[in-house]
């Protein structure tokens, strides 16, 4: 019989080592597993799906689809109206993009300066208003005011810009819809690039600008070598985001517009729309959709890198 | 400090699997459901999706269900309706049938039934009217219950031909004593009917390039049959035709060079042009009778005339109309058929027909009360008895890509890229493409 002599105590032998090592180690995996399984059942299948579809042509419409492989791809890139939606989709991008920063920083410089506290919550609360409304409260709004009869060219008339005899078609000209499209994506867009933008400013030190001061510093030099530098990495941020957003952008250009007149408003979600549900292209849509993914796609990878850095 | 973390992860994982097997078992020995209550007569469900309520009212929509209900053959059905605006129908019937949840009962435009039945959407009726009788069918308007491929798809609900809406003050102040009655009338008309300084015109346009497209349909193709012609011939695009380019020219002429027409022809949609007549910004409007009762309730003061549209070489217009059909992967056919068929026979095409002010589809629907309410509605039947009522649409394949290419070219000449003979020119091309796709 072993002595114990007291003075180290001999551990209980251990039970099954291997088994018990593998199920600590796998016990993260089964915290996340209903989260992955629903992501992936909600997300990464239906993308996996729109691929497949892209493939093929006439699926869901005939009970035997033909697979032309990237035939649907060749299709789009060989057709002239593709690349006016194209370039339509860029220039209301990057104008969406570029007004909303503008007027954003514009307004939350505004709104970062000295007034009464009640004053800056009553004018943040309503310029935060337009982000509020969906795209069909926003749309249908914005069709009324620009209207042929609508109160833009009202005012417009009251102003002796323009008659009403020969009332200006703001959605229906060719040379006119997509920059008004573009004025009403600004009104609803530029909110959120406020919001963060206004936070951006309300980080940086105090001590900052007084040291300019102190340096001789006026009031534009203040605003190019100490605001902008302080917040060039939330402005790079929204920015990214914006332009995704922007870039995929259907309900209020579809419910605007409709990519009308003559497709000078589409842009590639709405065409997609179009070649889906209008001309029952399901595999061409899908294609189109794919080439979106892969430009959100280039556009999402440069926010994350920028994000690390 | 380890082995307590060990052990407590271990007693976790005991107390957890614990649980669960317990909860197992509790559910596996615990007490069954009762079994099912005795039989009673159980409704059959049907869906029907239609944008008929938005056009009547609720209150009407459910007084016709009621007659339903209270009919033999409607005693053991409900009906849950899907009810939403028809701009919004055509898209949402596609994306139902991409989920495999079309509903049991469609509310049908003629022009879809073909480009539906191509894809498997609607169920062939032609064995069900031959089950219902040849006198039976005979009753009923032929205009919607065009084959394709050997069988109809739709069961006409009610007759609606496109006329002419009048503002009775409007045409009084300009010192005129009725409607255009021809394409001369019109031009000499629009310009007394107008006055653009006032934000007053003769008439508004729905040409939008949105879907469904339907303004070359209401706006071109009765221009078309009054040139005494047709939009196809032969089952082809006919759109080349001397009565085609004459009749977008008019057109063009009355909203160009004669400037009657509201600003916005190539961005309003069908439901601005009745906004602008109900709000009494334009005099005159072309439109079907359904909207009769969408315009008094928009504006109840308003004194309006219904008259025949203006002819040219001859009267012609389009017939269009509510028709119901069937889903093809429909649970409940038989209860489904009898529904649809309820609605097309004569007591519910006359409550129907009452409710909405529509003409009835079917020769038996008696809607006597429905002239002495409205003595306007005579219109239509004179319309009807004229003859020359066309519904080319309901045998044209892929209409809502048709109908988008067509207007799409109107705009073309509309702006001037192309002229009038371009425009038709390729839309006619185009249009052959597509029905030779088809077949």
């Amino acid at each position: 019989m072993p002595v114990s002599t007291g003075a180290t105590r001999v551990p209980p032998p251990m039970h099954r080592p291997r088994l018990r090592r593998i199920a600590t180690g796998a016990l993260p995996y089964l915290f996340i597993a209903p989260t992955v399984a629903t992501l992936g059942f909600l997300v990464l299948y239906p993308v996996l799906q729109v691929v497949y579809i892209s493939l093929w042509n006439n699926f869901l419409m005939t009970k035997n689809p033909a697979f032309v492989g990237p035939g649907n791809y060749l299709w789009l890139l060989q057709q002239g109206v593709f690349r006016l939606i194209l370039s339509n989709t860029t220039i209301f991008t990057v104008a969406s993009v570029g007004l909303h920063l503008v007027v954003g920083l514009g307004l939350a410089l505004l709104l970062s300066a000295k007034i009464h506290r009640l004053a800056r919550a009553l004018f943040r609360g309503a310029l935060i208003l337009p982000w509020m409304f969906t795209a069909a409260v926003v749309a249908v709004n914005w069709r009324l005011i620009l209207n042929p009869f609508g109160i833009f060219n009202a005012l417009l008339a009251q102003l002796h810009l323009m008659s009403l005899e020969a009332p200006i078609n703001w959605l229906g000209e060719l040379s006119l819809a997509l920059p008004a499209l573009i004025l009403v994506n600004l009104w609803r867009g530029y909110p959120f690039v406020m919001l963060m933008l206004l936070a951006a400013l309300q980080s940086i030190s105090p001590e900052l600008y007084e040291a300019a001061a102190v340096d001789g510093a006026g009031a534009c030099a203040r605003f190019r070598y100490v605001t902008i530098p302080s917040i060039k990495p939330v402005i790079a941020s929204v920015g990214l985001l914006d332009a995704i957003w922007n870039f995929r952008l259907f309900d209020l250009v579809y419910l605007t517009t409709g990519g009308g007149p003559l497709n000078s408003t589409h842009v590639l979600a709405t065409y997609t729309y179009r070649l889906a549900f209008e001309s029952f292209e399901f595999g061409k849509a899908s294609a189109l959709a794919v080439m979106m993914l892969c430009c959100t796609l280039v556009l999402s990878i440069f926010y994350f890198r920028y994000q690390k850095v | 400090m380890d082995k307590r973390r060990r052990l407590s992860r271990r007693r976790f994982l005991l107390t957890a699997g614990a649980a669960l097997a317990g909860g197992a078992l509790a559910h596996a020995a615990g007490p069954r459901k009762s079994v099912a209550a005795p039989a009673v007569a159980r409704k059959v469900k049907l869906q029907w999706i239609e944008w008929i309520t938005p056009e009547i009212s609720e209150p009407k929509m459910q007084e016709v269900l009621n007659a339903f209900y209270a009919s033999e053959t409607g005693a053991h059905i409900e009906i849950e309706r899907l009810s939403m605006p028809y701009a919004q129908i055509h898209d949402k019937i596609v994306a139902l049938h991409l989920a495999g949840q079309v509903p049991d009962v469609l509310n049908m435009n003629a022009p879809w039934a073909v480009e539906f039945a191509e894809q498997g959407i609607l169920e062939p009726l032609t064995p069900y009217l031959e089950k219902a009788g040849k006198a039976w069918v005979a009753n009923l308007v032929k205009g919607p219950m065009q084959p394709w491929k050997g069988n109809v798809y739709l069961v006409p609900l009610t007759s609606i031909p496109f006329l002419l809406y009048y503002n009775e003050k409007k045409l009084a102040d300009a010192g005129l004593s009725g409607p255009p009655r021809t394409w001369a009338d019109v031009e000499a008309m629009g310009p007394k009917l107008t006055a653009a300084a006032r934000n007053t015109y003769c008439y508004a346009s729905g040409m939008a390039a949105t879907s469904p497209y339907n303004g070359c349909s209401i706006e071109i193709f009765p221009l078309i049959y009054q040139g005494n012609d047709m939009v196809l011939k032969n089952g082809k695009a006919n759109l080349t035709s001397p009565a085609a380019v004459k009749a977008l020219k008019f057109w063009l002429r009355l909203v160009y060079d004669l400037k009657i027409y509201a600003p916005g022809v190539l961005t309003n949609i069908e439901k601005d042009k009745v906004e602008a007549f109900g709000a009494e910004q334009t005099a005159l409007m072309w439109s079907n009778v359904a909207h009769v009762t969408v315009v008094e309730q928009r504006n109840p003061k308003l004194k309006f005339g219904l008259a025949p549209l203006p002819s040219g070489e001859t009267f012609g217009t389009t017939l269009t109309g509510w028709n119901t059909s069937m889903a093809r992967d429909g649970k409940n056919k038989e209860a489904a058929w009898q529904f649809v068929s309820w609605l097309a026979g004569p007591e519910g095409n006359a409550r129907m027909t009452l409710a909405a002010k529509h003409l009835p589809a079917n020769t038996k629907a008696d809607v006597s009360e429905l002239f002495t309410r409205d003595p306007r509605l005579k219109i239509p039947v004179e319309i009807l008895a004229k003859g020359r009522v066309f519904l080319e649409t309901a045998a044209m394949p892929k209409v809502t890509d048709l109908f988008r290419i067509l207007v799409e070219q109107i705009h073309e000449a509309a702006t001037k890229r192309k002229t009038p003979e371009q425009a038709l020119e390729f839309a006619t091309a185009e249009w052959n493409k597509i029905i030779a796709q088809v077949g």
